[in-house]
């Protein structure tokens, strides 16, 4: 369970609903396409969920920073084509692991939470709240971009995404190389599809 | 002596002679009240001057550079160094609370400790190279998942919660090795379980690499007010005070410029004492053999001390202080003076034996034989005077006090004993003196059967001995004399393998343009490790670290937060998962090693568990807040230091804390750079490259490298200079006063061979010149001739019969002084401190040469020439 919430989430949503939205909507934004998802499980198929969720990932996360920061030891090493391919790689991953995961709905609720100045960031405290009285605690960590509050990472029950998948990408980086690092994923990738 | 003067100084030495004799009870009472002065005075006023840089003349051009450096930056000497060693929160505590103690009492000056204090903690991580940075990062985006689920939950329950889940869900991911982490909460347990706090280090756990660099170090410098030892001592008081000790897990140990010193002292103390006992003893026990007679003993023994305090009392007037070399005059004075006594009294028996009554012994004694004594006290004297012109001061002081106290020796020897045994004759001993073994006969006479074989052979091992000359060495690091196993040296010689090397060269520069070009020429050196000055304490690329810390401060964010509470205990929360934990630990599935670690956590955890149950309910929750403490105690300052760290700002040369600035840059604005070796230099081979190296593109370089080796340099100068001189000197007092170009022959032969075997025998046993024993050859020297002198005399002074001066009593009498000083000088081989043992060592084996030589070849060279000496000597 724990693992399932350490992956980024991505959303389809619409662009311009997010454009002066303050940190703590953004994320209510984007849950509420994760909610809609789970609430259409049976009509959705794997590729509607992913379309809806295309929009609100770029709407929620500014990808390009996060892929940035994630292979942050290597990247000036990267021609711009191998950025933009890593970015590009990385996104799909997401969308896909948000299609994946959220598909049914026994009565969860997302709620937002409060928000914390953290000087240039903002830190937003949500939690899910699971039928069986449990719940799952988040925070997003967005930042201010020209387009808009974006987050950069999701710590879930205390594990930082970022910090989680730098160390590992690094691992594969150095013992596979920019290509094997990109099957991987591109790998996972597909094995979510198949099972979406 | 030629017939003239020998006839002048017997007759002086005779009417003397006769003199002392008459007034012979006045005599002892002027020597008994002039003795108990001098020695009030030495007691009350000698001092004992332990500053090592008082041993080299201050006017050297290097102690010259050593004295701006001094007064430019007057911390950097006479201080007490603490080095720190324990796991890295402790440290940390230890070197706070000892520098905030020591910093509030008022016998310390100053107290500051290198790289640590607020501005270095919070850029730490700037300060790693960027590698290290890397890894850290790694580590700790690694450790992220568990720190952060940590600090959501700071409490036993969530600790153990997490150990687990990870020993039962394989698949869940730790940031170390399962049995990495279990061995030291095991142990943490354990000290719990007994009432201790040994607490668990959550930054060697976390992450690989130690933000101080392992040990930390802290400078103090004592007040003028108050002395070494004091200072010492209460250091030493307030580590234990704060228990900075092994039963909690810190380890402080002192080294430094006044801890070795005071070593130093100590163990040549010690030393000087002890050999001094020694040789008294010994020196008795032969005396007794040769003279036969406790009466003469017993004057040849009042003599001697009485001299050994007058020269004390010399020492006080005409120098004020003994140094660390200086100390030793006691010894060698024992062992000089007493030749006098012996030869006197053995020649006085001598005459006795043949005849004559005691009065008339005494005056013929006096008058003849002390011209031969006279010589030697010369010759003695000119070996040592001939140091006292060179840069060598230590040496120089013990050439005045020495050499005086042998014409002191002289004197007493021509005065005070000749009264006392007057008062106090030997009781009238008619046994035979016992004869030589055949074997030692068979061999005194070997030189004069085979004259021409013994001279041959004497020339080949002259070859030899000239042959190895290029092999003799000179150890430069006065380290290697130190008391070997004292803790201040042992520090001292751990550090100097690492890159914390003590023995680093230090440098002024004026102005810091200057200060980094000297810099990065010094780099360039091979021989150079690294070059620190105001500059380095600007971290190197610091943009990239920047970056890296930003990203770092991102992924980490919120799991190190700065100031972390740790939830207090809840007995049923708490104990339940304990229980949890031992019961996965004792059930864990997994590879036989972490099983083994498993299970002895799981006994552990079982032990406690059991004590605590059976406590009464209050005693419970303290066992449990101990047990917290213990293990999640560090967590909070780790955070904090962590959340500081990661939010580094770039650091300019501006921004460097002005205590920094300070031990960079001197009040008139010289720079400092401190050039580190890149060898081990406690070799003498890496140390001498590594001065000469620096040297050449900063001929103005001071600090211990290159202080070592010029010292060397000049102490060998001096040495070359003083034996040269005195050999020369030596040479002329021999043409003048025996007046014969071939009995000067006769008396330098054996010395020049002795001093070439001597090279040899050093060679082969690898025995090294050093600062303290260099002063052995002069004075070996001047005993050397001694020898030499008395059996030339002899044989000048021979009867017709008599082919081998060596052979008579003579011989027998130089032979037993010669054993009664070598006794002397064996028993400085029992002191503690390498250098005295190096001198007493190269004294015995040089003395033993100089008698093999004179006893052997000498009387070879006297066969073929008839002497033209006197004939008969007066009865």
């Amino acid at each position: 369970m724990l693992r399932f919430f350490a992956l980024f989430l991505f959303v389809i949503g619409m662009p311009t609903a997010y454009a002066a939205l303050s940190p703590a909507d953004t994320v209510t934004t984007f849950h509420a396409v994760l909610l809609d998802n789970m609430k259409h499980g049976a009509s959705y198929s794997c590729k509607d969920r992913g379309q809806r969720l295309n929009p609100a990932v770029d709407n929620t996360f500014d990808m390009p920073f996060l892929a940035q920061h994630v292979l942050r030891r290597q990247w000036r090493t990267l021609s711009t084509a191998q950025q933009n391919e890593f970015t590009a790689t990385l996104r799909d991953m997401v969308i896909s692991t948000y299609a994946a995961q959220f598909t049914k709905f026994n009565g969860e609720k997302f709620t937002t939470l409060d928000t914390q100045d953290n000087g240039k960031m903002r830190a937003v405290r949500a939690a899910l709240n699971l039928p069986s009285d449990d719940s799952v605690h988040f925070e997003y960590i967005l930042r201010e971009t020209p387009a808009g509050w974006r987050t950069i990472n999701v710590i879930a029950e205390g594990v930082s995404d970022l910090a989680l998948r730098s160390a590992q990408y690094d691992k594969i980086f150095k013992d596979q190389g920019f290509d094997g690092l990109i099957k991987q994923i591109k790998e996972q990738t597909a094995k979510l599809k198949a099972s979406c | 002596m030629s017939s003239h003067t020998a006839a002048i100084v017997t007759r002086v030495l005779t009417a003397w002679t006769l003199a002392v004799q008459r007034n012979a009870g006045a005599v002892v009472i002027a020597f008994a009240v002039l003795t108990g002065g001098a020695g009030w005075y030495a007691a009350t006023h000698l001092q004992v001057d332990a500053d090592p840089s008082s041993l080299l003349s201050p006017d050297l051009p290097w102690r010259k550079a050593e004295a701006a450096y001094s007064k430019a930056f007057p911390d950097s000497d006479k201080t007490i160094v603490a080095v720190i060693e324990a796991a890295p929160e402790q440290a940390d505590d230890a070197l706070q609370r000892l520098s905030a103690t020591l910093a509030a009492q008022p016998e310390f000056a100053k107290v500051f400790s290198l790289g640590s204090g607020e501005f270095f903690e919070r850029n730490a991580l700037l300060y790693l190279d960027a590698e290290q940075l890397d890894g850290l990062s790694t580590a700790l985006e690694t450790a992220q998942p568990f720190l952060g689920r940590l600090t959501a939950d700071p409490s036993l329950a969530g600790l153990f919660g997490l150990l687990q889940q990870a020993m039962t869900q394989p698949g869940a991911s730790l940031p170390f090795e399962l049995s990495t982490i279990t061995d030291p909460i095991s142990k943490t347990v354990n000290a719990a379980d007994a009432g201790q706090n040994l607490p668990l280090s959550w930054q060697s756990l976390v992450m690989p690499v130690d933000l101080s660099g392992g040990k930390r170090f802290l400078m103090i410098k004592p007040s003028d007010k108050i002395e070494d030892r004091a200072a010492v001592l209460k250091v030493r008081s307030t580590i234990a005070s704060l228990q900075l000790d092994a039963a909690h897990g810190v380890r402080v140990r002192l080294t430094g410029s006044i801890p070795m010193w005071l070593d130093e002292m100590d163990a040549a103390f010690d030393g000087a004492i002890l050999s001094g006992l020694a040789s008294l003893i010994l020196v008795a026990g032969f005396l007794y053999a040769g003279l036969r007679s406790l009466n003469l003993v017993l004057s040849c023994l009042v003599a001697l001390i009485s001299g050994l305090i007058l020269t004390a009392g010399f020492a006080v007037i005409g120098v004020g202080r003994l140094n660390l070399i200086s100390i030793a005059f006691a010894t060698l004075y024992i062992g000089i003076a007493i030749d006098y006594g012996v030869q006197f009294g053995m020649r006085y028996r001598e005459l006795v034996a043949g005849g004559l009554s005691s009065h008339n012994a005494l005056t013929e004694t006096g008058g003849k034989f002390g011209e031969a004594l006279v010589l030697c006290a010369l010759a003695t004297l000119v070996g040592f005077y001939a140091f006292i012109p060179t840069s060598y001061r230590g040496v120089a002081e013990l050439g005045v006090i020495a050499g005086t106290g042998i014409l002191i020796g002289l004197f007493t020897s021509l005065t005070l004993l000749p009264a006392l045994i007057e008062k106090w004759p030997p009781k009238a001993d008619s046994t035979k003196p016992t004869p030589l073994p055949q074997a030692l006969t068979w061999l005194g006479n070997l030189p004069i059967r085979h004259p021409r074989g013994t001279r041959r052979t004497a020339l080949v091992l002259a070859l030899i001995g000239l042959a190895t000359l290029p092999w003799v060495r000179f150890d430069y690091n006065p380290m290697h004399l130190k008391p070997p196993h004292t803790e201040s040296l042992e520090v001292f010689e751990d550090l100097a393998k690492g890159p914390e090397s003590p023995l680093s060269a230090s440098l002024l520069a004026p102005s810091a343009e200057q200060a980094a070009q000297l810099s990065k020429k010094l780099n360039a050196l091979p021989e150079v490790g690294r070059v620190l000055s105001l500059e380095s304490f600007v971290p190197a690329q610091q943009d990239d670290k920047l970056m890296t810390l930003d990203s770092l401060n991102l992924s980490l964010g919120v799991s190190v937060p700065e100031n972390l509470e740790l939830k207090p205990v809840d007995p049923v929360r708490d104990i339940a998962a304990i229980t949890a934990l031992r019961d996965a630990a004792r059930g864990y599935g997994g590879d036989a090693s972490t099983k083994a670690a498993a299970t002895h956590l799981a006994d552990t955890l079982d032990t406690w568990l059991k004590k605590t149950a059976a406590a009464p309910i209050v005693e419970q929750t303290t066992r449990l807040s101990l047990l917290s403490d213990a293990l999640l105690g560090a967590m909070p300052k780790l955070m904090r230091r962590l959340h500081n760290s990661l939010s580094a700002t770039p650091v300019t040369l501006a921004d460097l804390p002005a205590d920094l600035r300070r031990q960079w840059v001197s009040a008139d604005g010289q720079y400092r750079l401190d050039i580190s070796p890149k060898e081990n230099v406690n070799e003498d081979e890496a140390l001498i490259r590594f001065a000469d190296a620096v040297q050449t593109v900063a001929p103005q370089s001071t600090g211990a490298p290159v202080a070592y080796v010029a010292g060397a340099r000049t102490v060998m100068g001096a040495f070359a200079q003083a034996f040269t001189g005195a050999f020369i000197l030596i040479t002329i007092l021999l043409l003048v006063l025996l007046r014969s170009f071939k009995d000067t022959i006769r008396t330098l032969v054996p010395l020049v061979l002795g001093s070439l075997l001597l090279a040899a025998v050093s060679v082969v046993i690898n025995l090294q010149l050093n600062f303290a024993n260099v002063i052995a050859l002069p004075l070996l020297l001047g005993i050397g001739v001694d020898i030499g002198i008395v059996i030339l005399w002899r044989a000048r002074n021979a009867t017709a019969d008599e082919s081998n001066p060596v052979m008579t009593s003579t011989g027998a009498a130089v032979a037993i002084s010669a054993l009664t000083t070598l006794t002397s000088f064996a028993s400085l081989m029992l002191s503690v401190h390498r250098g005295m043992f190096s001198m007493g060592l190269l004294l015995t084996v040089g003395l033993l040469l100089y008698l093999a030589c004179t006893f052997l070849v000498l009387p070879s060279l006297l066969v073929k020439t008839p002497h033209k000496s006197v004939p008969e000597k007066q009865n």
